[in-house]
């Protein structure tokens, strides 16, 4: 059997600022067990995460505008955290980037008239942002890092999914390594599209919060296209650690779903932010140890 | 002629057109046009715009982009429908509304639904605190929150405590991305609604507003 990974989809609940949040956030995933962390996204939303650097996006009161052509950063303050959070890990565990996808980038902004795009449906808006994101990853890939996360939350709210699919392929084509997609929320109207992105390795969805997509996720499309899963197994919403065996529960059905060898990685719904920090930790290691016994019952 | 542009207001807000819904609102009320059959033909356009989005023609921005150019107009509409003393239309109650995070997706078009029909809505904008809200409560019936970030979810229960702790009689709705009927219930709201159109079932329901023919 193929060994399963646990791993986060990103944020953490934020202690302090800055490096020391980084910190914080790593010694907290380590401590729980999991085997590819993340920097915990501690310093800002995932959308102004990028636009406060990608020309063509300006953040104003909080929001993020788009006011001109988007274009390709020179350099990104990502690579900075991923290295600090490489560093405290010093090699206990694997540090994954995490980048916002070009549709939710784009959903979860403000269009001015001043920008070169006619709206929602101009294609060029998705390949440009594309275009900055794919430099954006390449950059981190430089330094070293060869696993790369995704996040696409808009494509479960309804997306330009042609436009999607291209632009999001652009992003991965020339990236080594690892690469996933994360989509939360309900599948029932992306799945189909979603599995038929080309260059993405893993899809990761969520299964606590969202037991709908057991109907969506299909075995046999995920087999066809060449993908594993990322299987959600724990809520990042409720604010209460899951009992083991509710998470074993899960996991067995999982399993049981789509087989343990079409799985690459475990892990929470979505992100922990949200969450006291005790309770993302411990829903953190209580998943790793449901994984743990999980694969021992399997073997 | 002014049907033709009753006609064209409706598709410049389907369009996702502020300018021109602006520019078009100002020629109807100019030629003297009912400000309430203008709000009320704005209800109707927000309806398609909402049948549309759940028909998947179109995108959630593109629907809050459609919000906006309603609210744009009835910027001038409701201001017009007031100074006639309200006889025409009379508030259905008051409610509150506020997006906890930084992204008010959702927020514009529940609250640009509500008005149009026919309740008095006080935006309180994005980054809701729960001083903004505590201060609010006192003159609304209802207050709704937009909550996008689970992030979002435990500040959102706090306002709630602090309101209900402060003022008992006001009632919560929350909707959005990060929020279902079971983390509603949980942070102690009073009701939870799926999309914009639910929300104006539920402030009628709160209220006990009568429902249109």
């Amino acid at each position: 059997m193929m060994k399963i990974k646990t791993t986060v989809i990103g944020s953490h609940p934020v202690t302090g600022s800055g490096l020391e949040a980084i910190e914080v956030a790593v010694r907290d995933q380590i401590g729980a067990g999991i085997e590819i962390i993340s920097d915990g996204q501690t310093r800002k939303d995932m959308i102004a995460y990028f636009a406060d650097h990608i020309p063509g996006f300006e953040l104003n009161e909080g929001r993020t505008i788009i006011t001109g052509k988007i274009s390709p950063p020179e350099d990104t303050p990502l690579v900075r955290d991923l290295i600090h959070a490489k560093r405290i890990s010093a090699g206990a565990s694997e540090v994954k980037a995490i980048i916002t996808g070009p549709v939710t980038m784009a959903f979860f902004s403000e269009l001015t008239p001043n920008a070169p795009y006619s709206g929602f449906r101009d294609e060029k808006l998705y390949t440009d942002i594309g275009e900055a994101l794919a430099v954006e990853a390449e950059i981190i890939g430089k330094h070293g890092f060869t696993t790369f996360q995704f996040d696409e939350p808009s494509f479960s709210i309804g997306a330009p999914m042609t436009i999607a699919k291209k632009a999001l392929e652009a992003v991965a084509a020339n990236l080594k390594g690892t690469k996933a997609l994360h989509v939360c929320g309900n599948l029932r109207r992306s799945f189909q599209e979603i599995v038929r992105i080309e260059g993405i390795d893993i899809l990761s969805f969520a299964f606590k919060d969202n037991p709908g997509n057991f109907d969506s996720v299909d075995k046999k499309a995920i087999e066809d296209h060449g993908k594993k899963i990322g299987a959600g197994c724990v809520s990042s919403m409720e604010n209460k650690v899951e009992e083991r065996g509710a998470i074993r529960q899960l996991l067995d059905r999982i399993f049981t779903t789509y087989e343990p060898e079409n799985i690459a990685w475990i892990h929470p719904d979505c992100g922990l932010r949200a969450l006291d920090r005790a309770v993302a930790v411990g829903k953190l290691r209580e998943m790793v140890r449901a994984l743990r016994e999980a694969e021992a019952k399997v073997k | 002629m002014s049907d033709d542009l009753l006609a064209r207001l409706k598709n410049a807000l389907i369009s996702q057109d502020s300018r021109l819904a602006l520019e078009l609102t100002k020629q109807l009320l100019g030629k003297g046009e009912d400000p309430v059959r203008i709000a009320d033909l704005i209800a109707e356009g927000l309806k398609e715009v909402g049948d549309l989005f759940e028909a998947q023609e179109l995108f959630l921005p593109e629907v809050m982009r459609a919000a906006n150019a309603a609210k744009v107009a009835l910027n001038l509409v409701i201001p017009a429908i007031e100074s006639r003393g309200g006889a025409a239309r009379s508030s259905k109650g008051r409610i509150a509304i506020g997006s906890l995070g930084p992204h008010d997706i959702g927020k514009t078009l529940v609250s640009a639904m509500l008005v149009s029909d026919g309740f008095d809505v006080l935006d309180l904008g994005t980054s809701l605190s729960p001083e903004r809200a505590l201060n609010a409560a006192n003159g609304v019936q209802i207050i709704g929150l937009s909550i996008l970030l689970t992030s979002d979810i435990r500040k959102a229960a706090e306002i709630i405590r602090k309101v209900k702790d402060n003022n008992a009689s006001v009632k919560f709705m929350v909707g959005g991305a990060a929020v279902n009927e079971k983390i509603a219930a949980e942070i102690g709201a009073d009701a939870y609604g799926r999309d914009a159109k639910e929300a104006v079932r539920i402030a009628r329901e709160m209220l006990g507003a009568r429902m249109p023919k």
